[in-house]
Parts: C-alpha cells; structure tokens; sequence
C-alpha cells in the first residue's frame, strides 16, 4: 500500500485534458510547474512535498483567478483529508465548492466538492459537517457514480457521530458506508465488515444510552429487539471479516486481525450485558458454525486459570466489559504467542486479562477428530459480566 | 482530539491483511468464550450481609452467654428517611435501654435511677472486651465459624479496595486508528 493508491481519488480529478495540453507547452506557467512538483512527490511517496507543492498550484492558480482553481482546491483538501488534516483542509474545500456551485465549468462536480467540505467541515463545525455530510452521502448513494468519494465520507460521519456519541447517526452512516463498500481502496467485503462492526456498535451504544436517561440510578438495560439487530450485525462482521483474521505472525496484529478482534469484542460485550441483565441472547442465522477450511483444526479450548479478576472500578458501576485474546499455537498445541486483540471498554479489563494471562494454556477439546491440527490461531472472547 | 482518517491510515500505516506463511496457514478459530462474574455494588451489599447473618447465627448458637448474642435490624435515624441495618450485641441494646430510662428517672427527679449514663457505657465497655475475646476464642475453636468469619473480610475487603468514583458504564469503543 503506497502514497499513490491513497490518492487516487486526488490524481483523478487533479489531472484534466488542459493540464496534458499545457505540458507540451513550451513556457511553463507557475501553476503547471507546481502542479508537476505535486505529481512528482506523489511518486516518490513524498506526502509533505506533495501538501507542499498542491497547495503553490492552487494559490498560483488562485493568483491568476485561473481556470482550473476549484480543481487545485479540491485536489489540495482531499489530500490533507487523507493525510489526517481535516482543519488545514476546509479552506480549500470551502473554496473549491464555492467555485464549484458557483460555475459549472469549474472542473468539480458540486456533489463532490460537498462531500469533502463535509469531510474538512467535521473538524471545524461538526454539527454542520454533519448535516452537510448526511445529506450529499444520500445525494451520492442516489446517484450511484460517486462510490469512491462517498464512501470515506460515510466512515468518517460515522466514525465522529460515534465519538460525539449521537449513536442513531453513527449506525446510519456506518450503514451507508456498508452500501457504498465498492468505494473503499481496499478490499469491499473487508469495508462491509467494518461497516457492520460499526452498525453494532452504534445499535448496541444507542440502546444503552437511551434506557440509561432519566432519573433512575439503575443500570442501563438493552432491550431484546435492539441486542437482536446489533447481534445480528455483528455477526455479519464477523463471518465478513473471518477471512482477513489469518497470518502475519510476526507478533504485531494487522489492521484486519484487529477489525476482526474488535468485532468479537463488541459482540462479547452485548452477551456480557445481555447475561448481566439476566437475558440471553439469541444466536444470529449462521453465528456458531465453523468457517470454511476450518475442519482440519483441532478443537480447542483456552484454559483460563487463574481466572483473571474483576476490575473493581467496574463493578461500582454495574460495568460489563469484554476482551478478546488472540493465541497463536505450534504443533504441540502451545501458546508460543498471545496477546490483547482487542478490548471494550480499554483499561481495567484488559489489564486484568494481561495480569494472568502468561499462566493460561491451550486445551485439546475431548471430542476433537484424530490427527487434527494444533498449530494455528485462536481468538477467545473473554466476558466481564456484572451481576 | 479528532481522529484522523481511516483510509489515510490504512494506506500510510502498516499490513491491513497479513501475509501467508511458507507452510500452508491454518484457519483462525473462535474458541468457547470464558465468562469472568462479578459482583456489582448493590450485590455486593447484599452478599455481605448474608455473610454477616451467616457469622452472627453461628456466634449466637456457640456462645457461651445468651445477651452476647448479636441480633441485626433496619433503623431510621434521625435525619434521614433512608432505614440502616445496625447489628449489635443484646447487651448493648439492654444498656442503651437502661441508660435512657436513668435519664428519664433523673429528669423526673428519681433518686434510685438504677446507675448513671456513664456507669451504663462503663459496663458496655467492659461486656464489648469480653465479646471480643469470646468471639475469637470461638472463631480459633470452630471451623463453620472461622470460615463464614473469613467470606465476611473477603467480601469486606473487595469492597474496601473499590475507589469512590464510578466510571461509565461502557466507554467508547477503540478506534481503528488508534493504535
């Protein structure tokens, strides 16, 4: 994965039929020269030197009132946005949509000049971002062209709804962002099963948040019907990301093995809350049965003693947590690596976990087939339940 | 702090799926989970004082006097509407008694009030030493004693080490990026 794949969606727009025409030019106007510098870095993988040289293109262009400026500030903002820099990039995004409402020869179409203001407008209002973002990701879903724009649009609304903690608004954007999964860079089926890790999650928060309002000081009770739908999405994660859980066994987790973890994670909460209220959850269609290729490995079991304590701080407040420990066994079925893959909430629970998790062990189950494997990896959901 | 974006990381920052092994890769599996329970703050609560019941029933059927007996009730005090299970020995229920009607006597003028408020606690006092020391002679001499005896500092000893404030009840989740 490179700088070029990352800006594929910049390249596209940034290099229109009068940029070609004027390479073969022979005076060479600021503009052109620094919009070469820009292609140029972008190949080297040189991300500072390409913000650097994007941003002398536009303001050249912007000097001249040139043609081509809502292209050069669109191109600029979408680049910060994927380098992480969503205050440095609304100014040019709020210039390249202004240009591009305003004309329509400007070279960028207005529906995409709103998803990256909305993008760059989350950092500076996200109120407005927002409601400026819900509204172009269902023009865009609409009108079925614009997957690759809307799609990081939709992650992103979803991701700051979630953080600001307006959970309805989070499941939808995670739940377009499922029906725009041809848009990610990577791939599709991956992108859907962040997308429904996402609707879990936020279905899963929403539920909580809204039986914890009121007056009572009781603890916060999930109702069936919305433990059912975040299952439900949960394990549509989980049979969508499975196959992404497997190898780089150098030690460090890849972003798939984490996704996959924190799956788990999330549907070892909604159990861990669902048995602290005294329910049990339903099993969702398909959740249980074996992945494919999965025969040849032994069954197994991770033998959890000691168990790990509970976290006192926790406990004060009716808290139910989950961790998921990823083991990696050899041919004799021991644990030569193991660590936290992921922990709801962070903190206590997982240190609790990694207190004693150096003592535990991994056992062959009595009903495993002969000759079965014993190397390989397990992923074991540990739940905190507060009763 | 704002998050930075996924895609960025996904493309700038490490593996997003792993790389297959030169021996032909195992599926990864999903063991049974294991399930840790703890005891919330209401049940906790509630455990010690099935603990305390189980220590005081003991102590009073093995006692060797009947007002070392410990006898637990709810009580409203004063300033509060909220009842408050107070334990304490016969003995100290009998003096405390005893000491209001010397009040009452004194008030009223009575020369023979049967014995002064601090004569009362002076006695109190003196019969707490001897409960004390039955207690432990018998907690050394009985083993169901010993045993609900040592659940009750168990438990006790969970609740002491919880910290004053309470945190959310599921905090938000960890983001992809933020490793």
């Amino acid at each position: 994965m490179n700088l070029r794949l990352a800006f594929s969606v910049t390249f596209s727009l940034a290099a229109p039929a009068a940029f070609a025409q004027a390479q073969d030019a022979p005076a060479v106007d600021p503009v052109l020269a620094h919009f070469r510098e820009f292609r140029a870095a972008l190949d080297r993988g040189d991300a500072a030197a390409a913000e650097a040289a994007a941003q002398l293109a536009y303001d050249a262009s912007e000097a001249v009132n040139g043609q081509r400026t809502a292209v050069l500030a669109i191109n600029l903002a979408t680049l910060r946005l994927d380098l992480g820099k969503p205050t440095a990039a609304y100014a040019p995004a709020q210039r390249a949509h202004e240009l591009a409402t305003a004309n329509q020869d400007s070279g960028v179409d207005p529906l995409v000049a709103a998803l990256v203001l909305g993008r760059a407008e989350l950092a500076v209002d996200g109120a407005s971002g927002a409601e400026r973002l819900r509204e172009a990701i269902g023009q865009a879903e609409r009108r079925g062209d614009l997957q690759n724009e809307a799609y990081p649009a939709a992650v992103e609304l979803a991701r700051t709804a979630f953080a600001l903690e307006q959970y309805a608004l989070a499941g939808e954007a995670w739940a377009a962002s499922d029906r725009l999964a041809a848009g990610s860079p990577s791939d599709p089926a991956f992108a859907r099963g962040l997308a429904r890790t996402g609707e879990g999650a936020a279905i899963f928060m929403q539920a909580t948040a809204e039986s914890g309002r009121g007056p009572s000081t009781r603890p916060a009770v999930i109702a069936r019907g919305a433990a059912r739908d975040a299952n439900a999405a949960l394990a549509d994660a989980l049979s969508l990301l499975q196959p992404f859980a497997d190898g780089g066994d150098e030690g460090v987790l890849t972003l798939a093995q984490s996704a996959y973890a924190h799956a788990l994670a999330w549907q070892g909460i909604l159990r861990a809350k669902m048995q602290s209220q005294g329910d049990e959850l339903p099993r969702a269609a398909g959740e249980g049965t074996a992945p494919p290729g999965g025969a040849a490995r032994c069954a197994v079991r991770l033998v959890a003693e000691p168990p790990p304590a509970y976290p006192n701080d926790a406990l004060l407040a009716s808290g139910v947590g989950a961790v998921v420990i990823r083991a990696r066994t050899d041919a004799q079925g021991a644990i030569v690596e193991h660590q936290i893959a992921a922990a709801i909430p962070a903190g206590s629970f997982s240190e609790a976990v990694a207190a004693v998790a150096d003592q535990w062990r991994v056992e062959v189950a009595p009903d495993a087939a002969p000759g079965c494997r014993l190397d390989g990896t397990q992923y074991t959901p540990i739940l905190f339940v507060a009763e | 702090m704002r998050k930075s974006s996924l895609l960025a990381v996904m493309a700038l920052v490490g593996p997003v799926f792993g790389q297959a092994t030169a021996q032909e890769p195992s599926t990864a599996i999903v063991t049974d989970e294991i399930v840790v329970r703890g005891k919330t703050g209401a049940a906790l609560r509630l455990e010690i004082e099935r603990a305390e019941n189980a220590v005081f029933e003991r102590f009073n059927e093995i006692n060797s006097r009947d007002d070392l007996d410990i006898r637990c009730k709810s009580e409203v005090r004063t300033g509060t509407r909220i009842p408050q299970r107070v334990c304490a020995p016969i003995f100290l229920r009998d003096a405390q008694a005893a000491a209001a009607q010397s009040v009452v006597a004194s008030l009223q003028g009575s020369a023979f009030d049967g014995g002064s408020e601090a004569f009362h606690a002076a006695w109190a006092s003196h019969r707490y030493l001897q409960l004390e020391d039955e207690m432990r002679r018998l907690v050394r001499e009985d083993e169901q004693l010993l045993a609900a005896m040592q659940r009750l500092l168990e438990l006790r000893q969970t609740g002491d080490q919880r910290p004053a404030r309470a945190r959310a009840d599921v905090d938000a989740p960890q983001s992809e990026d933020a490793r």
